[in-house]
């Protein structure tokens, strides 16, 4: 009896070690039907996410799979979020990366709080962060760095400024660097050009419109024949960052791409 | 359905096909579809534009001139440069007004070509040479030592030969036009570009267009100082000479009448292209310009032609002996130049600094 006793009580107190661990989330941090990690990896990186979890009292998940059954990865992580309890406190606040092997693409979405923490500009940041280890296949270092960079935004946003700077392609920054630094000595010069014409009057003129007899021009003939139209259609540039209404009808966050 | 043969679609060039039950033109390979009397009017229109332009002119007789004894004349020529010039006998020694460099040899009046009209000159000396200094306000890079340091080599008023071309213009210009329109829904931007084909015919009279006939007088500066009022045109008396130089034509009505035509049918179709301007593109596509009375007159038209020298080198205006209007070639200060440079480039630079900074923030 007093082993059985013995039993149940160190079967309490370990319970009560670990019930803080998942107390206030539902799912496991790291779900991997893809298999891209080992059962080590995944164990080190729950870990990882466990104790950024607790610590922000905020979701932070990753999901793989191989297949994929929505139309369109935002759609498949969203519905992943809604119907199966991810997110923590009352609003379901939370960030989940989700990843499809077959198609080679990679969704962040929030919701709740996660929307505000995880803006559009923190959200490309955090993208531009954990892609390229995904085009690199280096899935452990992804996922290391995604945890990494959730903490940071999460530590900033517990600081009351979340992370909100615009982010940009290097193409977009060496464009603008370089209108910058060409466009002025382009218009200064055009501008040096035009005065230096004045420098010039002696031109010739290859019209007559000052020798035209006043109330001459008589155009008799004036026929605009139409022949035929081309429609051009092209799509929208759509930004993935922002926020969408999921098939719940809950509000998400998101941003994704193709690695 | 039949093949049509003589229509090519505008779109894509495949040969049109006739479809009985719509009485349109069809493209089997682009799907477009054309009303046949489009296609009959563009068929018309192409070939109302199309072909040689043709100018007809009537050919100009030579009038001579006669000694009314209102005033002595004397030939002078430059030794330099050939300039052949009548003056009254009273001019004296003086330098050539075209070249500039060397003085001009006095010699036995031979007469010369009787002109039609003058326009005599209503700027004297003194008031060209105001008017020419009032033009360094719109040189901007003129050396500020050029108003002291230049020095006139000559200043002469001198009536400059022109031959003057009056016609009333036919035209027919086709062009191809397009216009586009642009909207959008929530998912894609449209746009549509209708092509069009405009066809305008009709007639344009001009009078009075000057053509320099004298080889020694740039015709940039004489096309540049235009226009005159010809309300100031007289008869031609030899009294309008009395202190001032007249050049007599040594390019023929014949080797002028190219260059008449060229700004007549260039200036007909700028007139004809004002007509498009609800066209977001148009773009010529041919264009047949013909003259009915053609008439050639033989004139002199006031010009005081300035030769300066500064720093070494010669440079010549000529202002318009009628209306003051300026016309050459300043020095330029190279350090004003690149200083105004710098300073546009200085504005420019913030300009783009704040343009940048709100580009990426």
């Amino acid at each position: 009896m007093k082993k059985i006793f013995s039993c149940m009580l160190l079967l309490f107190i370990s319970m009560t070690l670990l019930l803080p661990t998942y107390a206030a989330f539902d799912n496991p941090p790291i779900i991997d039907d893809a298999g891209y990690l080992m059962q080590s990896e995944i164990d080190e990186l729950s870990m990882e996410l466990d104790n950024v979890r607790e610590k922000y009292n905020f979701e932070v998940a990753i999901y793989t799979e191989s297949d994929m059954t929505s139309d369109t990865a935002e759609a498949r992580a969203d519905d992943i979020y809604d119907y199966n309890g991810y997110g923590a406190g009352e609003n379901d606040n939370g960030i989940l990366l989700y990843i499809c092997s077959d198609t080679r693409e990679y969704h962040f979405t929030t919701h709740g709080k996660g929307l505000e923490y995880f803006n559009s500009n923190g959200l490309k940041y955090l993208e531009s962060k954990v892609a390229p280890y995904l085009s690199e296949n280096d899935y452990y270092e992804a996922f290391d760095i995604y945890i990494e960079t959730s903490e940071e935004l999460l530590e900033m946003a517990k600081s009351g400024k979340p992370y909100n700077e615009k982010q940009y392609s290097t193409k977009y920054l060496m464009g603008v660097i370089i209108v910058c630094l060409i466009a002025p000595l382009l218009i200064a010069f055009w501008m040096m050009k035009r005065k230096l014409k004045k420098m010039k009057t002696a031109v010739s003129n290859d019209y007559a419109a000052n020798y035209i007899k006043p109330g001459s021009t008589n155009i008799a003939v004036s026929r605009d024949l139409f022949l035929y139209s081309i429609i051009t259609k092209t799509e929208k540039a759509k930004s993935s960052s922002g926020t969408h209404t999921s098939s719940s009808g809950r509000t998400h966050g998101g941003q994704g791409g193709s690695f | 359905m039949d093949v049509v043969q003589n229509y090519k679609c505008p779109c894509c060039t495949a040969p049109l096909v006739f479809d009985a039950e719509t009485q349109n033109l069809i493209c089997e390979s682009c799907d477009n579809t054309f009303p046949l009397e489009t296609m009959q009017q563009m068929t018309k229109g192409s070939a109302d534009s199309g072909g040689t332009s043709k100018y007809d002119w009537e050919s100009y007789t030579p009038r001579n001139y006669e000694d009314t004894n209102e005033v002595t004349l004397a030939n002078y020529s430059c030794p330099s440069c050939g300039a052949e010039i009548s003056g009254d006998d009273t001019l004296g020694s003086t330098v050539c007004p075209y070249c500039g460099n060397s003085t001009i040899v006095k010699g036995q009046f031979e007469g010369t070509l009787k002109p039609d009209y003058i326009i005599p000159f209503k700027l004297n000396k003194k008031a060209a040479m105001e008017t020419f200094e009032g033009d360094f306000k719109n040189a901007p890079f003129l050396p500020d030592s050029f108003k002291n340091k230049k020095k006139i080599e000559e200043m002469a008023g001198v009536y400059v030969p022109f031959w003057m071309f009056d016609c009333d213009c036919e035209a027919a210009v086709s062009y191809n036009a397009e216009r586009a329109t642009a909207w959008s829904d929530a998912n894609y931007n449209y746009t549509k570009t209708d092509y069009f084909k405009l066809f305008r015919r009709g007639r344009i009279g001009f009078a009075n267009i000057p053509v320099d006939a004298s080889k020694k007088a740039e015709d940039s500066y004489m096309e540049a100082v235009e226009p005159y009022n010809y309300q100031d045109a007289v008869e031609f008396s030899g009294a309008y000479l009395s202190g001032y130089m007249a050049d007599k034509y040594d390019v023929s009505a014949e080797e002028s009448i190219e260059r008449a035509n060229e700004r007549v049918k260039n200036s007909t179709i700028e007139a004809f292209n004002d007509t498009t301007n609800r066209y977001t593109v148009v773009i010529p596509e041919s264009s047949r310009v013909g003259f009915s009375n053609g008439k050639i007159r033989y004139s002199l038209l006031p010009v005081w032609m300035l030769n300066i020298k500064y720093m070494d080198k010669m440079y010549k205006f000529a202002i318009n002996g009628q209306t003051g209007k300026v016309v050459g070639e300043y020095p330029v200060d190279n350090s004003k130049k690149w200083k105004y440079f710098v300073k546009v480039a200085g504005i420019a630079y913030v300009a783009a600094a704040a343009i940048g900074w709100m580009l990426l923030h």
